[in-house]
């Protein structure tokens, strides 16, 4: 049997499916986290139920994408009973969609999940559902014992059909508009469609081949609440109280203390995770990892094999040097992730949202943006997925562009690695600027891509403002122990794959020689060597960093590690930082403006190859390469810019170098003074007529 | 006629009509979020530029872009 979950956004679907099939599904305290139909089959009293979790949405009206996904399911598949959650403190509006479904006669249990604490007022639910006709249970969707209720539940009801009744269907005189409904539809679905009709569904008018408009819309949903305000009068208490309003946002949303406070946050959240907090046990977990599993395997092999041998050199370089190298930045990954998920779970996000439409539409982008780019702190591929609940399709496009700038939680091993070795304290600074600058870039992208070539329409942005909720512990764990997993899994399998790869390559020559032995010109050291000289405008000619950055398209880590392999470090961070400095190790800056310059690019190049798949999968192959390509030039200029301007103030010093930077601003200003004025004039001859804006200026 | 985008702050109004000037699409999401006629509603705050503003409507809390709520006509 089939048991299909549908319910309004953010009222806990996906919480039930996880305690449902003991899966292990994305939440978050905001609208549109579940974008696509997950199924998931379970045996309970020996029968296979099989559950689908649904997107969340507010009516059967195929308007979003969310609810194409979701409306087109429950009208495509056989569903043997359609499991409605709805949240207690929210009522009137879940049942909105009730209503909906049961116009469309499916088979109904109304699930009343509640996911706060506190009841915001007290509710008959026996009584409701004696009135609707349907069975209403009331649940906790992470309790399982409540669960393991429902599923008895679910079990019981699925041969009975049910007996809804809807009295405000005859104010409609529906009568009138079955006429139009062609004759192949089921029977128990002509209601459902003669009310699309009055609602003047498009896609709907279309498929029958209908022209006429009945400009219903509004009667239609106002029956509907009409007979809800009806049913909460009979089985509620009366209440003052607001869903998701709380004191928290007299300050959070003040109008001069949102911004301060955001930054604030987010800064809080870096400095624990890679300063504080995070570098502590980063450092920690590289002593552990060096004193207990790299420093005796190592000597227990250069006894068995000697130090000469490729065996004792594929384990010193490419797996304990590059690989261990990334692992050690695990505590800070899982951090971040913590973090990110902390504040998704809070409510803050729609918050954020709510604070930063003012300035994102001004650049053709949505609040909603902000979610994805927020998540693209922490990885952009699965941030990119959550571009799709956007209404817009070029705003989408821009999302999921955009998103790759935003320094992911890969490309912070390289900040610590290359900026600590060359400025040391003041690399916090450093850091700091990098996370900016992405920012910065993805924003001024959006506009540049807003007037050319990906012009956003007026969006609908209507989101809704869900209670804060506190963390809970049990979620804390989950959510570090899931990231720790993720990690050590990438980098057992993919990281560590690659690092052999690299090291393949970089240790043997075109005739298969070990180099190390026989001193030839390794592989990727000849193919660097091709490509080097387009780098050296950047300040990074040499073939190791070259040859980083091609292993880095797969991963980013990929780049921290395989530096660690080409120097031949076998330790930590600060053995890959003095290696730098040596000007006879393949991976050598000569200036703290080249690191600068190679950081950025690093920063900026291209989305690591999973980003690169799920781009296309989302906006196209076409927008895809286009990003991609543009991405690369961004990444060359502005690394080619910051290197120059470094050199500058290398030899300058800074104060030269920004009276000169403010003097040139001058000019420029004055330029497109004279030649507003300049335009100005024009237009005041045209009009002929004395200007009144001129004359008030007087 | 007043809309929901010129109307005062923190005092209730009631929806009169969602006008028919409002795209399709959202006019019918507007009905789907309640905004029937005869509802009572009330403009909470708006964000710092007033491009967006937070709405109380049937009990829960709504953000919509200003320029969307000047379809939503209100009367005192």
């Amino acid at each position: 049997m089939r048991v299909s979950l549908i319910g309004n956004p953010n009222t806990g679907k996906t919480t039930l499916f996880n305690s449902l099939t003991l899966s292990n599904e994305h939440v978050g305290n905001w609208h549109g986290v579940t974008v696509e139909e997950k199924a998931k089959k379970i045996v309970w009293k020996g029968q296979e139920i099989e559950v689908v979790d649904l997107p969340g949405i507010y009516s059967l009206s195929r308007l979003s994408f969310e609810e194409k996904v979701a409306t087109d399911y429950l009208l495509s598949h056989q569903n043997d009973v359609v499991v409605n959650i709805c949240d207690y403190n929210n009522l009137e509006r879940n049942l909105y969609l009730t209503l909906g479904l049961l116009e469309l006669n499916l088979n109904v249990i109304v699930v009343v999940n509640q996911i706060e604490k506190k009841k915001l007022r007290k509710i008959n639910l026996q009584k409701l559902g004696a009135r609707l006709g349907v069975p209403v249970v009331a649940i906790d969707a992470s309790n399982k014992e409540s669960v393991k209720k429902l599923k008895d539940e679910i079990l019981a009801f699925k041969d009975k059909s049910s007996k809804a009744s809807l009295p405000y269907l005859k104010d409609l005189k529906l009568e009138k508009v079955f006429a139009f409904v062609p004759k192949h539809i089921a029977k128990g679905a002509r209601v459902f469609y003669a009310i699309k009709l009055l609602e003047d569904d498009e896609d709907i008018k279309q498929r029958f081949g209908l022209t006429q408009d009945f400009d219903q819309a509004e009667e239609v949903a106002k029956c509907r609440y009409d007979y809800i305000d009806r049913l909460i009068l009979e089985c509620a208490d009366k209440s003052s109280k607001i869903y998701g309003e709380s004191k928290l946002d007299k300050i959070l949303l003040n109008k001069f203390l949102a911004f301060p406070i955001f930054l604030l946050i987010l800064a809080l959240v870096f400095y624990l995770t890679f300063f504080s907090v995070g570098k502590f046990l980063s450092d920690l977990l590289a002593l552990a990892l060096d004193r207990f599993v790299s420093t005796p395997i190592l000597s227990w092999l250069e006894g068995a094999v000697g130090s000469s041998s490729w065996v004792y050199s594929l384990f010193e370089n490419a797996i304990f040097g590059g690989v261990g190298t990334v692992l050690t930045f695990l505590p800070q990954v899982a951090l971040l992730f913590l973090f990110l998920s902390i504040l998704e779970d809070s409510g803050y996000l729609s918050r954020v949202a709510f604070v930063f439409e003012d300035i994102l539409s001004k650049v053709g982008l949505s609040g909603k943006s902000v979610y994805t780019l927020l998540m693209g702190f922490g990885c952009s591929t699965s941030a990119i997925l959550t571009a799709r609940n956007m209404e817009d399709q070029n705003a989408k496009i821009k999302t999921a562009l955009l998103t790759p700038y935003m320094s992911c939680s890969a490309k912070f091993p390289i900040y610590v690695c290359l900026g600590g070795a060359f400025f040391g304290a003041s690399n916090i600074f450093v850091i700091m600027g990098l996370y900016l600058l992405g920012v910065v870039v993805a924003v001024s992208m959006s506009l540049i891509y807003e007037k050319t070539i990906l012009k956003s329409k007026e969006q609908s942005f209507i989101l809704e403002f869900p209670p804060y909720r506190p963390i809970r512990a049990k979620q804390v764990f989950k959510v570090l122990f899931d990231n720790t997993k993720e990690f050590l899994v990438r980098v057992g399998t993919l990281i560590i794959t690659m690092n052999v790869i690299v090291w393949l390559l970089s240790s043997f020559s075109f005739t298969f020689e070990f180099v190390e032995t026989s001193g030839g010109v390794s592989m990727l050291e000849g193919l660097g060597k091709i490509f080097s000289p387009i780098f050296a405008p950047l300040g990074f000619g040499s073939w190791g960093l070259v040859s980083a950055l091609i292993a880095g398209l797969i991963a980013k880590e990929v780049i921290v590690s395989s530096i660690a392999l080409f120097n031949g470090v076998d330790g930590g961070q600060s053995e890959i930082a003095s290696s730098l400095h040596n000007p006879s190790n393949p991976v050598y800056f000569a200036s703290g403006a080249s690191v600068l310059s190679y950081l950025v690019f690093c920063l900026l190049y291209f989305p690591c190859l999973a980003s690169v798949g799920v781009l296309s999968k989302e906006i196209g192959k076409k927008w895809t390469f286009i990003g991609v390509i543009i991405e690369l030039l961004v990444a060359y200029f502005l690394a080619m810019m910051v290197y120059n301007l470094s050199l500058l103030i290398e030899i300058f010093g800074w104060w030269k170098v920004a009276i000169s930077a403010i003097g040139m601003l001058i000019i420029l200003l004055s330029i497109c003074f004279v030649i507003r004025s300049v335009k100005r004039k024009k237009k005041c001859r045209g009009c002929q007529k004395p200007c009144t804006k001129r004359k008030k200026g007087e | 006629m007043q809309n929901l985008s010129s109307c005062q702050f923190n005092k209730y109004f009631v929806i009169s009509s969602v006008s028919k000037a409002c795209p399709h699409a959202v006019r019918r999401r507007f009905f789907d979020l309640g905004f029937t006629h005869g509802q009572k509603v009330k403009k909470v705050r708006s964000s710092l530029l007033g491009k967006v503003i937070l709405v109380e409507i049937r009990g829960y809390l709504l953000s919509i872009r200003t320029s969307l709520a000047k379809f939503l006509e209100v009367e005192e």
